[in-house]
């Protein structure tokens, strides 16, 4: 996916976007102003009540930025742990209705095709969704293609064809898999966020939700 | 001292403001009833994810009502267990992030102690009435809690007893499934009990000698046993649906089945074993005061019973909350709040949710 050409803010007061991606156990924060991303990236073990806002509130701190700078919050929708998508969006929406500021849904696949906008080949972005089972999107040339789908891994491996492979690959033995560093997806979730903010959109925070990719029924709370 | 109360700990989204932990400035409840009756019960996915999207309408409403904005409030109290995890938690991450961004306390709050508190609270326009009394004895019954505890002052408690399966609300649920009668049980189960014979069928009550425990799975047994003769085979002609939660098939039974008697007969055992067990517990504790809560207070027969048991007990009177207040509501959560910020009580953002979570801790 190409980067989004933004112009600058032409406002000469700071304009800093806040994002939250508790997609899953690999947790991050990360402050943005259109040029340099701020992250802290962490495993919240499934902690992530505990851990989600002392880290923002820490990154805060780090940067010196006031919270009354923010102007904008992004937050990752999935697809990921339901339970630990809905920390995140509890807090970016605590944090929309108490600043007043837009809130902006990115998806979580979305990010992780991001991160390969240097790729000549069709990207699919998994995630694990718990008892073998894997959420997946297909990605070319940054736009979606195909999903989210909810498959199991051979059935992934049936429809991956050339495509490369990123996202959660842990459980993915014998795909060539693209490692993707740490911190790497909330700071896309920031920079998708920003471009979306600049294109003048935001969500309903009162009504954004995570992405509910189910599988067969008894599949239908993953971990 | 503005408090502002959220409430996500099951099926309902609660949100109130309660000026100095007595007076009601408003408390508003968004219900989910209809979203689980498909179901025949609290699908916990489903209660999660439309605590999600009612969070902040709720809260807006519970401020509009009051007429007071985000900075009238002094203090944010949200409830941190027991309940469902994945409900707890959109309450408890949006209510430290308004905490936190206002610049103002966060106090987590025991739902069962907050119950408690739903006896200080006085209706928007009321002035507030007497003090309740310490030592206070109180029956909790709801769909999650059967518990007799006891009270001896602001943030002082002991379990006395609780159920050992399941809460009265629960028997009520799954006696009324047994009937085929619907969700929920408490108010199906009385509505079909009206005229019936209490004493048609003999269902077993779990005394428990001299505990002050409960035990109801022993009545639900006693009850499938009644109706088992009467139920036809499920039809499993009906192709299974896709969707990723099953719906509720009730049974189907033959004609003839005495639901009123059976209803009423299962009631008056839930009820029997209430009010005699929480009638003793005054005597035995010497309570000035009994007090009712939990959405099972809404029973009629429980709340006779309860009061026949407790005046002829000397030197107790029984309080009841008003019905708004006995549901789980957040206007009880922001009360208990209150007190235990005038304890110096306040909690880190750090905050965790417990689906387990006793009283007094
Ligand atoms: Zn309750």
């Amino acid at each position: 996916m190409a980067t989004p050409q933004i112009a600058p803010p032409v406002s000469e007061t700071p304009l800093w976007l806040a994002a939250i991606d508790t997609s899953s156990d690999r947790a991050g924060v990360a402050l943005y102003d259109g040029s340099m991303a701020s992250v802290i990236a962490w495993n919240a073990r499934r902690n992530h009540t505990v851990t989600t806002l002392g880290q923002l509130d820490h990154l805060l701190h780090l940067t010196g930025i006031e919270l009354g700078a923010l102007r904008a919050v992004a937050v990752a929708t999935g697809p990921g742990s339901f339970s630990a998508l809905r920390v995140g969006l509890s807090t970016a929406k605590g944090l929309s209705f108490s600043l007043g500021i837009p809130l902006l849904g990115v998806s979580t696949t979305g990010a992780i095709a991001a991160q390969l906008d240097w790729a000549d080949r069709p990207v699919i972005a998994v995630m694990t969704a718990g008892r073998g089972r894997v959420v997946w999107s297909r990605y070319e040339d940054g736009a979606l293609i195909e999903g989210p789908r909810n498959t199991t891994v051979v059935e992934l491996r049936e429809a991956a064809g050339d495509a490369l492979v990123a996202g959660e690959t842990d459980l993915l033995d014998g795909f060539d898999a693209v490692q993707l560093p740490a911190g790497g997806r909330v700071e896309q979730i920031a920079r998708l966020g920003w471009a979306r903010l600049l294109a003048g959109e935001q969500d309903d925070a009162a009504l954004l939700e995570p992405v509910y990719a189910h599988g067969r029924r008894t599949e239908a709370v993953p971990a | 001292m503005n408090v502002l109360g959220i409430e996500t700990s099951c099926d309902e989204t609660s949100a109130a403001v309660v000026r100095d932990g007595r007076d009601v400035r408003s408390n508003v409840v968004s219900s989910q009833i209809e979203l689980h009756r498909a179901h025949g019960g609290v699908v916990p996915e489903l209660a999660a994810r439309a605590q999600l999207t009612a969070i902040i309408p709720v809260v807006e409403a519970a401020l509009q009502l009051a007429e007071v904005g985000l900075e009238d409030i002094d203090a944010i109290a949200v409830t941190r267990g027991p309940g469902l995890a994945g409900s707890l938690l959109v309450g408890a991450n949006f209510a430290k992030t308004v905490a936190y961004a206002r610049s103002i306390p966060l106090v987590g709050v025991n739902h069962l102690e907050a119950h408690l508190y739903a006896n200080w609270l006085s209706p928007p326009g009321d002035e507030p009435g007497e003090q309740p009394a310490f030592p206070m004895l109180a029956l909790l019954v709801s769909g999650g809690h059967t518990e007799l505890l006891l009270m001896t002052g602001h943030g002082r408690y002991e379990q006395l007893g609780r159920t050992l399966d399941d809460a009265a609300g629960e028997a009520f649920d799954k006696g009324a499934r047994l009937l085929g009668l619907g969700y929920p049980g408490g108010p199906a189960i009385q509505q079909a009990a009206a005229g019936g014979d209490t004493a048609a069928f003999a269902l077993p009550r779990a005394w428990l000698g001299d505990s002050h425990d409960f035990s109801f799975s022993g009545l639900k047994t006693a009850l499938l046993r009644e109706v088992e003769p009467y139920r036809l085979p499920d039809e499993d002609d009906e192709p299974e649906d896709d969707a990723p939660f099953r719906k509720h098939r009730p049974p189907r039974f033959a004609e003839g089945m005495p639901v009123a008697d059976l209803a009423a007969s299962f009631q008056e055992a839930i009820v029997d074993v209430l009010a005699v067990k929480t009638a003793t517990a005054a005597r035995t504790f010497e309570t000035p005061q009994v007090v009712l809560a939990g959405g099972v207070a809404a029973n009629r027969a429980l709340r006779e019973r309860l009061t026949g048991e407790i005046e002829a007990t000397s030197g107790t009177m029984l309080r009841v909350p008003a019905l708004s207040y006995c549901t789980d509501n957040a206007a009880m959560v922001a009360a208990a709040g209150y007190y235990a910020l005038r304890r110096g009580a306040q909690s880190g953002w750090e905050l965790d949710v417990s689906s387990r979570l006793p009283v007094g801790r």
